[in-house]
Order: structure tokens, then C-alpha cells, then sequence
């Protein structure tokens, strides 16, 4: 039963992540929560047994995160360009 | 306003191919076994062998990289295609025929004082944990079938070692700098040598990626020594596709960014 409270308490922290980033205006924060919406995927995919899957969206939740930045810092860019002109 | 009729033709064009696809889709999904039913091949028999006779089939103690590289090798194979097709197609819309100077690969903290990740505390901690990374993604790569992880998960470790490490300014770039041409190759080599890892059984005069017909180890009865080599191999060609694929996407992007600028 307790495994079944926390899965429960993971899940709605996913929906609030969601929730938070569609809402949310500043893009770099709404970057940095999705890496906790990555990390409780991660706990639920280890909760459940999948350990494989779990190491997998641990890599690949850092490095799309990354990713993310990157496209923030292009577009501050961009902006930056247009101004100019 | 030629222009525009022919852009609303295209686009009715367009939801009538998605109509079509759409509906074939669901009718072809009405054919499938309903997700959990008992009497489909999986469900019935074929996990419970899976999971009875991955050891003695394969030498493999990670289920798992069992069944991705041993029971499904070819599955894997296109799968590691679909990236590497991703990675062309990302160059294709991405690339840029601006010249770019690579000389840049010694940078200092001086010269990007305005950088977004410029900070002694990031490149202090980095040096640190990259060499760190990039030490636990061999081991991630040939421990694959013992414990959890393989080519994948090796792949992009490697590549998110790479990825700080271009990303974080510091007085000397401690990984050499790979261009996005390099990078590219490298997938495909990785993808090549997969294939190559299916061929060799053939010439021995077994089937495509039948490891027990490996020309390697001490004769037909090692098992465990031709299947562990034959998993290390093609685990080794996914790594090198995933890790080329990432870092390709990653320079074509920096190269439109002007990141290094």
C-alpha cells in the first residue's frame, strides 16, 4: 500500500509539473522543472521494476535539458539581433 | 493570388493523404490483439521462454539486453538505422553554408566573459565530473549484458560527457573538438559495423546475426563466448550511432546559434 501512495504522489507531481510548465512564463525555469518532471518518470519507471528504461530517461532527461538551454539562448539571440537592426 | 490556390490545393492535398493514412491506420489497428489478451504469442508462451531460457540460450544475465541484442538483433539494427536517419535528417534541415572557422577549439575565460555558463564554480566542477562520465559510459558499454544499461545508454553517456564539455567554457577544451561531418561518419561506421557483425555468422555458414556462428573464440560449443562477444560488438556499433547521432544534432544546432560567438 505505501508503494501504491507514493506512485500515486509521483504521479500527481507530473501532472502539477505539467500543469506548471504550460503555465509558467519564464523558459529557463520551466526548463529546469522539466527536469523534475524527467527525474519522477524516472522514479516511477524504478518503482515499477524497469530499471533499463529508468537509466535510459535519467541520460536522456539531463541531455534534452541541455538541449533545451541551448534553444532559450538562441532565441535570446535572435532577439538581441533584431534589435540591433 | 496564384500562389495562394495552389498553397489551398496543396493543403487539401494534404488532409486527404491524412484522412486516408488515418483511417487505414485504424482499420489495420482493429486486426491487432487487444493489449493484455491471453491468447497472443507473447502473453501465452513467449515471455515465459524468454525469461526460462535467456541464461542457457544466450550467457546473458541482463534480460533485457537478451532480448534487444540476442532474440531481437534485427529489430535493434533498424533501430539504430531510424537514428541514424534522424541524424541525416537533421544535418539536411539544419546545416548552414556559412564558413565556419574551427580554430575556435582553444577558448579562454576571458574571451566569454558574457558566456551564459561562464563561472569557475561550473568549470571547476565539470573538470571534474566529465572525465568521470565519459569512464562510467565504457563501463556502462561492456558490462551491458551483466548489468543494466548497453549500447543506448552508453551512447548518450559519452555524448553528455561531450555535450558539457562544449558547452561549458573553460581555459582549454579538455575533449577535442568534433565537427558535425565527423560526427555523422562516426554514426555510420557505427551502423556499418552492426551490419558487419551480422554478416560474419553468414560466412561461417550461419544465419544473419546468429552469434553460436561467430568466427571467433574456441570452436561452436562456446556459447557464452561467442554470444558475449557478439553482444559486446553490436553494442558497440549503437553506441558509436547514438553517440555520433547526438553529437551531430548538437553541432549542426550550435553551428545556426552562433553559440561559440
Amino acid at each position: 500500500m505505501p508503494i501504491l501512495l507514493l506512485e500515486g504522489l509521483l504521479l500527481l507531481a507530473m501532472i502539477s509539473i505539467a500543469i506548471a510548465i504550460i503555465f509558467g512564463k519564464n523558459l529557463l525555469a520551466a526548463t529546469i522543472i522539466y527536469c523534475g518532471f524527467s527525474f519522477s518518470a524516472m522514479l516511477l519507471y524504478t518503482i515499477v521494476g524497469a530499471a533499463d528504461v529508468a537509466f535510459t530517461e535519467a541520460i536522456i532527461g539531463t541531455i534534452s535539458t541541455v538541449y533545451f538551454i541551448i534553444a532559450i539562448k538562441s532565441i535570446k539571440n535572435r532577439g538581441e539581433h533584431d534589435e540591433k537592426k | 493570388m496564384k500562389k495562394s490556390n495552389s498553397n489551398k490545393k496543396l493543403a487539401a492535398g494534404l488532409i486527404a493523404i491524412i484522412i486516408l493514412v488515418g483511417a487505414s491506420a485504424l482499420k489495420i489497428g482493429s486486426f491487432l490483439p487487444v493489449i493484455g489478451a491471453q491468447d497472443t504469442p507473447a502473453n501465452s508462451y513467449l515471455s515465459e521462454y524468454y525469461i526460462s531460457h535467456a541464461v542457457e540460450d544466450t550467457a546473458s544475465h541482463n534480460i533485457v539486453t537478451a532480448v534487444l541484442a540476442d532474440y531481437r538483433g534485427f529489430d535493434t539494427l533498424f533501430e539504430t538505422c531510424v537514428l541514424f536517419l534522424s541524424g541525416i535528417t537533421a544535418v539536411m534541415i539544419l546545416s548552414t553554408k556559412k564558413k565556419i572557422s574551427h580554430d575556435k577549439t582553444i577558448r579562454t575565460i576571458n574571451d566569454n566573459s558574457e558566456h551564459i555558463f561562464s563561472s569557475n564554480i561550473m568549470d571547476a566542477a565539470f573538470r571534474i565530473v566529465v572525465p568521470i562520465i565519459l569512464i562510467y559510459g565504457i563501463y556502462v558499454l561492456i558490462h551491458g549484458e551483466i548489468s543494466l544499461g548497453g549500447g543506448f545508454q552508453a551512447g548518450a553517456l559519452l555524448a553528455c560527457a561531450y555535450l558539457l564539455d562544449r558547452i561549458i567554457p573553460s581555459f582549454q577544451m579538455r575533449v577535442k573538438h568534433i565537427t558535425d561531418e565527423i560526427a555523422l561518419i562516426t554514426a555510420g561506421t557505427g551502423a556499418l559495423f552492426y551490419v558487419i557483425t551480422g554478416i560474419l555468422p553468414m560466412l561461417n555458414g550461419g544465419n544473419f546475426l546468429e552469434f553460436n556462428k561467430l568466427p571467433f573464440g574456441s570452436g561452436a560449443g562456446d556459447i557464452a563466448g561467442l554470444h558475449s562477444t557478439g553482444i559486446l560488438m553490436i553494442e558497440i556499433g549503437v553506441t558509436l550511432c547514438v553517440m555520433g547521432i547526438i553529437i551531430t544534432i548538437l553541432e549542426v544546432v550550435l553551428e545556426r546559434t552562433d553559440f561559440d560567438d
